[in-house]
């Protein structure tokens, strides 16, 4: 952390003002990546809210070693992955409910003129808890034991995950080469 | 045999050459695709005064649940010092026998929480 972000998340801790300037900087990249998560515009949005009332509630608790974007990622992946295990144990069409929070996102990416990546669309296909792994590993650069702690689960669990994963992705991948 | 063996290991050291250049490009697939998400979407970021209400209203909700487990805390703390008073009072040995039992439970409570971290981090060593 550079001199200057210290003192800013010093202040941050006792300053209202600075602790919501700080916020303010982070957002686009969180809410960025619950959108990638989650494949589901409605559940990023609530969950990006939640994440920084988290962050606000404990901010005494960060003591500044690793980057806050990097903190805010951990608060944010805990808070997805629970509301996912609890989404599982209620079972109420999920399946219909991924499918048009997929389409919503879609939508999205069309209104604002742009294209649905194919990698976006592989992703969507994979279970979250296999998902969130791959993201974080081969996107963000974090490591096993980060990914691990903030999921909840041993690391031997994430990599085969994310070993799982990354064979339907190249399945994909080379599905896509012989198409083009 | 020992020439079958080279060639055995020859292989398995191709096919992991192979997979680690697989890797390589679905990372690269990925990154690229990721990349392209993040740069064509367009986040409207709320005003500064709504991070300064969403702010207070989080330091409002941490003081209450401070305030809340506090209360609780002293409660608890209270009812279990009365309880071992009023024991105390009326018989030694159930005193000592209770603070005996607290302990064992403590130490046993916290041993189980020590080998439940240090085998996820073998775990983690181990891959």
């Amino acid at each position: 952390m550079t001199e200057a972000e210290e003192r800013i998340w010093q202040q941050a801790r006792t300053d209202n003002k600075a602790l919501a300037a700080l916020l303010q900087q982070h957002y686009p990249f969180l809410y960025k990546y619950m959108l990638k998560i989650t494949m589901d515009r409605n559940l990023a949005e609530d969950l990006v809210q939640d994440t920084m009332l988290q962050a606000i509630e404990n901010i005494s608790a960060y003591e500044g070693r690793s980057k806050f974007s990097t903190w805010l990622i951990a608060i944010g992946t805990r808070l997805y992955m629970d509301a996912m295990r609890r989404k599982v144990r209620e079972r109420k069409h999920q399946e219909a409910e991924r499918l048009q929070a997929l389409r919503s996102m879609k939508f999205m990416s069309a209104a604002a003129g742009g294209s649905w990546p194919e990698a976006m669309e592989a992703l969507a296909e994979l279970d979250y808890d296999i998902r969130v792994p791959i993201m974080l590993k081969h996107y963000y650069g974090y490591t096993v034991d980060e990914i691990a702690e903030w999921m909840n689960i041993p690391a031997g669990t994430v990599k085969s995950r994310m070993h799982n994963g990354l064979k339907k992705l190249r399945k994909e991948l080379s599905a896509n080469g012989s198409e083009a | 045999m020992a020439v079958k063996r080279n060639k055995d290991s020859e292989r398995a050291g191709q096919a992991d050459a192979a997979e680690q250049e697989d890797l390589k490009l679905v990372e690269a697939w990925l990154q690229e695709g990721l990349a392209d998400f993040d740069g064509q979407t367009d986040i409207n970021v709320p005003s500064s005064a709504w991070f300064e209400e969403l702010a207070l209203e989080g330091r409002r909700s941490a003081r209450r649940k401070l305030q809340r487990d506090l209360a609780i805390f002293w409660l608890t703390g209270g009812i279990i010092l009365s309880v071992l008073m009023l024991v105390l009072s009326s018989n030694v040995i159930w005193f000592i026998a209770l603070q005996g039992l607290a302990l064992i439970g403590g130490t046993g409570f916290a041993a189980v929480h020590w080998l439940r971290g240090t085998g996820r981090e073998v775990e983690s060593r181990n891959g």
